[in-house]
């Protein structure tokens, strides 16, 4: 199931800094490529009554039970399933997550160089992109998953259930 | 009678057996580091458990001896006594010669083996032998001259007899010992060849998951052959269906082989509540609740020590002597009360006493005395409960057998920290304590049944199902501002829809009756209407991640037949959020 990556560009320059992209609607996206276990296709999930909208609900990975969330509808993008949809299984100690995004990319390596600060954007929370980097042709938005939806959705599964 | 006691005996002695190896591991870890007070600590509650242990199944003699290398060890703690050579050589001498005892009891449970000699030894370190320790290795010098105790021996050998020859065994070893110098005698050797000792081995708790896990697979593994199979010639098909006999076998096994119910050690504490109350001289009555709890088998294993020294903690500090209670005016017998049970995918035990409470401001007295905390430290009352649990920690003024040294509430703690489990105090002044360990199921199997509602199916645990019943009509009316009400054979009972409890703010048209599962839970009865029962199930809960665990209503979830998860539900949970006032009223009723 696990699929073939892309090719690998800029892994001479820097092999321990590399990211894994991928897209969510028009957007492309990157996390740490330490941080994924591994890439899986859209499984049967089973929701859970009384979750926030964006966890998708739990799934059966080889006898792991591991939550399944929604990158695009945490981040406000529109969801839409296709063939290329995948799940990323992502290693946040002390849990796993499965992501939900359109599709797997590539691996990319970026230079320090080629990695831009984030912009000041008004009134969203801009606080898990990590950085930017800028090819040619499109713009990566590197995140931290963690932040995008690790300790800010554990409180808020607290807060749903004392409601 | 006889099988209990005979059946606890075989216990202990796995388990002594098992310590003995852990110590000798501490023993040989302290001579390259003498000074690591870690390892000290592990020795100090090894023996500390040892001897406790010994007394709750009645080896008392081996309880006395580990009094005796208990004191020694205390004198290390304390730095009185440099770990030397000769240190550790008795050290490993009394291990040994535990090592030996323990055979024979394992032979025979009757079996006397004199260690005279060897106490004399430690005794005689205990007392305060100052010179002699520094010489090197020389044997001699383990027993100083002027320290001969007067209880020592007439078997007590020259000291020169060296390392194992000076322990006559009496009985089953009958060959002369003081030829051993061997590193490991023989002697032992034939009561274990007389009887397997691998009866029962220890897994790791991990390996046993990796087993779960990938059984857990192969199930569902054959599930999916099972449906692609059916075309394929009539010798796949037979296989197929064998191969689903194995693998259910297969899953029965490696189930069963975690789950035990925690009776077996309910009942050692009976007979420890009787022991330590009848030296005490108090009068105190154990009642249990909830033994056919089950518990994952290395949960309870690690569960043992730390409820004796519960236990015997409740007796000795909990409980107060007869006059003192009947001066508070209270029931000259006391009472301590153990209960199992499970709590939201949590494994709870408390251990409640009757007794005096805890006083806050004696703990941080004792505690800034014994320079456990700077006297300028403000403590809650709360931390100043937990203080019980800091090594070294003793409200006594004196040592006993029972009680005094500090260890046994650290070993608590150590333990209970090492299954992933906590502990809360409970506890007022004149009331009585109540200590409640909450320890996760990791991989508890209940017996589930599984209901569908709506789209999705959820597995309600068996236990909370008192019966189901399809309602007729006019057995259910609506009771304006308390809501559907069921009449079950003249009974009111309030009565929920499942997608109500699981999604309350959703409003959906009234349903035809189906089937409800009656539930009489601990603050009260009720019914839920599911919309169909699947079948029943035993299941393996799995725990939701981290990120769901304030998410109450649900203990877990466990995979279906099919290789889909479901939620486990905790009905009474989900009906006290559904209606939070009616339940605020009840509770405080």
């Amino acid at each position: 199931m696990s699929r073939q990556l892309g090719k690998t560009s800029h892994a001479k320059k820097h092999s321990h800094d590399r990211y894994l992209s991928f897209s969510l609607g028009k957007e492309e996206y990157a996390i740490p490529l330490l941080a994924v276990r591994e890439v899986i296709a859209m499984p049967a999930v089973t929701p859970i009554p009384g979750s926030p909208a964006h966890f998708l609900g739990i799934m059966n990975l080889r006898g792991q039970v591991i939550s399944i969330v929604d990158l695009r509808l945490k981040l406000g993008i529109k969801p839409e399933r296709s063939d290329e949809t995948a799940v990323i299984i992502c290693d946040l100690a002390p849990v796993y997550i499965g992501v939900v995004v359109d599709a797997i990319t590539q691996v990319i390596g970026p230079a320090p160089d080629e990695l831009s600060e984030k912009p000041e954007m008004q009134g969203r929370s801009t606080e898990h992109i990590k950085a930017i980097y800028r090819t040619e042709h499109s713009l990566v938005l590197l995140i931290d998953v963690a932040k995008a939806l690790g300790v800010e959705d554990i409180a808020r599964a607290v807060k749903t259930d004392a409601a | 009678m006889a099988d209990f006691e005979q059946e606890l005996r075989e216990c202990f002695l796995d388990e002594a057996t098992q310590m003995v190896s852990d110590a000798e591991q501490c023993f040989l870890a302290l001579e390259t580091r003498p000074d690591d007070p870690e390892i000290i600590d592990q020795l100090f509650r090894l023996a500390h458990n040892l001897k406790g242990g010994g007394n709750g199944v009645g080896f008392l003699e081996l309880g006395a001896f580990m009094h005796s290398l208990e004191s020694m060890l205390l004198r290390v703690k304390k730095r009185e006594l440099p770990v030397t050579r000769p240190v550790i050589d008795l050290l490993l001498k009394s291990n040994d010669h535990l090592q030996r005892w323990l055979g024979a009891l394992r032979a025979d449970h009757g079996a006397v083996v004199e260690s005279a000699a060897l106490v004399a030894e430690v005794k005689a370190q205990t007392a305060g032998a100052a010179a002699p320790v520094e010489t090197p290795l020389a044997a001699a010098s383990v027993v100083p001259p002027k320290a001969e105790p007067p209880t020592s021996a007439p078997s007590a050998e020259p000291p020169q007899a060296s390392a194992f020859g000076d322990v006559p065994l009496a009985a089953e070893f009958a060959e002369p010992p003081p030829a051993a110098v061997a590193p490991a005698p023989p002697a032992p050797a034939q009561p274990h060849a007389a009887k397997p000792a691998d009866e029962s081995i220890r897994v790791s708790l991990a390996r046993l998951d990796k087993l779960l896990t990938f059984v857990g697979e192969l199930v569902i593994l054959h599930s999916v052959l099972k449906e692609q199979g059916n075309a394929a010639n009539p010798a796949i098909r037979k296989t197929i269906i064998q191969l689903g006999k194995a693998t259910k076998s297969v899953q029965d096994v490696s189930m069963s082989l975690r789950m035990i119910p925690i009776k077996q050690s309910f009942q050692k504490m009976q007979r420890i509540v009787r022991d330590t109350s009848a030296s005490l001289g108090k009068m105190i009555n154990l009642k249990t609740e909830g033994e056919s709890t089950e518990v994952d088998k290395t949960i309870l294993e690690a569960l043992g020590d730390p409820l004796m020294h519960l236990v015997r903690n409740a007796c000795d500090h909990g409980i107060e002597s007869m006059e003192g209670r009947m001066d508070a005016g209270k029931d000259p017998e006391g009472e301590i009360l153990l209960r199992a049970f499970h709590q939201s995918g949590n494994l709870v035990i408390e251990i409640k006493d009757n007794g005096g409470g805890m006083d806050p401001a004696r703990l941080r007295a004792k505690a800034v005395e014994k320079g456990i905390i700077a006297p300028t430290a403000s403590l809650s009352d709360a931390e100043a409960y937990l203080l019980i649990f800091a090594p070294g920690f003793s409200t006594k003024a004196e040592v006993t057998d029972i009680s005094g040294r500090g260890v046994g509430m650290d070993v608590v703690k150590t333990n209970i920290d090492a299954i992933s489990g906590t502990i809360e105090i409970d506890t007022e002044l004149g009331r009585g304590t109540c200590f409640r360990i909450t320890l996760p199921l990791t991989l508890a199997i209940i017996d589930g049944m599984i209901v569908r509602c709506g789209m999705g199916r959820y597995v309600v645990p068996l236990t909370h199902v008192h019966e189901t019943i399809r309602p007729a009509a006019n057995d259910v009316h609506f009771v304006t501002g308390v809501g559907p009400v069921f009449n079950l054979r003249g009974e009111n009972l309030p009565l929920f829809h499942l997608d109500n409890l699981l999604q309350p703010g959703l409003k959906s048209a009234p349903k035809e009756l189906s089937t409800a599962i009656v539930v009489r839970g601990q603050t009260r009865a009720f019914a839920v209407m599911v919309d169909d029962i699947v079948g029943q199930a035993q299941v393996v809960i799995k725990q939701l991640g981290l990120e769901h665990r304030n998410l109450r209503g649900f203990s877990g979830s466990a995979i279906l037949g099919d290789g889909m998860p479901a939620l486990i539900l905790e009905l009474e949970d989900l009906s006290l959020r559904a209606l939070p006032q009616a339940v605020k009223t009840r509770s405080a009723a």
